[in-house]
């Protein structure tokens, strides 16, 4: 061992920490060593001087400002607010959860960070995908219901007048179809099909003038008193020019003269 | 060849009776214990640990800022945070070694405070001249204080460079082991055991320096 590290000994054989082997070695150096033996005697002046030094005593009011600081606290713990039991729960949890080491605070902050972050992205892929779906899902319907109109036209009369009878007149484009179906369709029992299906959505002015405009073109007395019985049950008041017109006209089948007459008559 | 010295067969003084004295006694609850009563809510267990604690903390604040009047209002502080961040004491029952972590950070806050004035900081600052420093000595009479040897360890002390003079306190004052020590510094025992001797070493020659210059 050099003079240095017997030098740097000094402190822990004196507080009584020093391990037997080293302070065996101390001593056997000291036997030995003038210039260590000087130091050892310079240490020990010096320590007992450091050891005789007055130790600085505080005044009486320190004593006296501690304690009224303590009873200020004492005091605020004693009427606490009514969030109190909240942030005793919170400090506990605080206390003792969370770590007390700056790197692991550093830590756990990381962690945290990145979950957030994933969550984040997760989320955001699953509002696209989400949305992606929706969007996806109404095409399909859109197709779907293309697709069963486009079958209507190209139908035998007998499924056409099914397919009338279960057209979705919840939505406005089968109650076109509809409207389209009574104007153009060339089956007498189609059309009929398609003016009943109509029926529930008679007061509705779009659907009131798409039968009076199928009105002046329809041929089929039958069809035309079907069309003026549901205007006149419908109270289409704008119907009444052309009921006029027809029960004027000595050209138009008596029995839509004689229909014409009763539904102007429940117009008025 | 001479002697070795007889203290060496002598029993080491116990320079650590103000640590062990709180937290070996069978009855007392332990300065650990006390706190984490502090913690659970209990806090006039403060009272209990401001006993143990405010004599030594004084002493340690006293001799690192030779300023009476600011030492007492340093450890009221400690005292002060102690209670604000009582829940930040983890179960490690290092009570010691939290405290003097405390005690450190308010002390760099004072100095960082009359850094304008002293230009003295716990680290890395510049050494004040040691003779234009105070005297602690409460005699009077300038040439008996300059004469009193305890006034010459005194200033020897005081001219200390702030980090050489800290580590003495905690080491000699304050009874702190290496490995407190090291915790506080964060770095090794080993580290802590060599800059201790080196600061021994500094305020030995300074010491006997003084010893030697004539009376003014």
């Amino acid at each position: 061992m050099t003079c240095d590290s017997i030098q740097e000994d000094f402190h822990s054989y004196h507080a009584g920490v020093l391990s037997p082997e080293r302070a065996n070695a101390l001593g056997e150096h000291l036997r030995t060593c003038l210039t260590c033996q000087r130091a050892w005697a310079d240490f020990r002046e010096l320590d007992r001087k450091l050891e005789a030094l007055p130790a600085p005593s505080p005044s009486e009011s320190l004593r006296r400002n501690f304690y009224a600081m303590l009873e200020t606290h004492l005091a605020a713990q004693r009427e606490p607010g009514v969030f109190a039991p909240v942030r005793r729960g919170l400090a506990r949890l605080r206390a003792e959860w969370l770590p007390s080491n700056p790197f692991a605070q550093a830590a756990g902050a990381s962690v945290l960070l990145a979950c957030g972050l994933i969550t984040m992205l997760w989320m955001q892929t699953r509002r696209e995908r989400d949305a992606d779906l929706a969007a996806l899902r109404q095409q399909m319907d859109a197709v779907t219901r293309l697709v069963a109109y486009t079958a209507l036209d190209r139908q035998p009369a007998s499924d056409r007048v099914h397919a009338v009878l279960a057209t979705d007149t919840a939505s406005s484009l089968g109650i076109a179809k509809l409207l389209r179906a009574l104007a153009l369709d060339q089956n007498v029992n189609v059309r009929l099909s398609a003016l009943d299906t109509l029926y529930p959505h008679a007061i509705d002015p779009a659907v009131r003038a798409g039968v009076l405009a199928a009105l002046t073109r329809e041929t089929s007395p039958i069809v035309q008193v079907a069309m003026i019985d549901f205007l006149a049950t419908a109270k289409a008041t704008e119907a009444q020019h052309q009921f006029e017109s027809l029960a004027r006209n000595p050209a138009t089948n008596s029995t839509v003269r004689a229909a014409a007459t009763s539904g102007l008559v429940q117009l008025l | 060849m001479i002697a070795a010295p007889p203290e060496l067969s002598l029993t080491c003084p116990d320079s650590s009776a103000a640590t062990r004295s709180s937290s070996d006694d069978p009855v007392e609850p332990s300065d650990h214990d006390l706190m984490l009563a502090v913690r659970a809510g209990d806090l006039r267990r403060l009272g209990d640990l401001f006993e143990r604690h405010h004599g030594p903390l004084y002493g340690f604040f006293v001799r690192l800022t030779a300023d009476r009047g600011a030492s007492e209002d340093l450890v009221q502080l400690v005292f002060y945070r102690i209670l604000k961040y009582r829940h930040t004491y983890r179960d490690e029952g290092k009570f010691s070694a939290w405290i003097y972590h405390l005690a450190r950070k308010i002390a760099a806050d004072h100095f960082n405070s009359r850094r304008g004035r002293t230009a003295r900081t716990l680290a890395g600052a510049e050494e004040p001249a040691w003779e234009q420093l105070p005297d602690q000595s409460p005699t009077p009479d300038a040439r008996a204080v300059a004469a009193d040897d305890l006034a010459l360890l005194n200033r020897a002390l005081a001219a200390l460079p702030p980090d050489q003079r800290e580590l003495l306190v905690l080491a000699r004052f304050q009874h702190l082991s290496h490995e407190q020590i090291a915790h506080l510094l964060e770095t090794t025992a080993g580290a802590v055991k060599v800059r201790v001797h080196r600061a021994f070493t500094t305020l030995r020659d300074r010491y006997f320096r003084l010893r030697r210059e004539p009376a003014p």
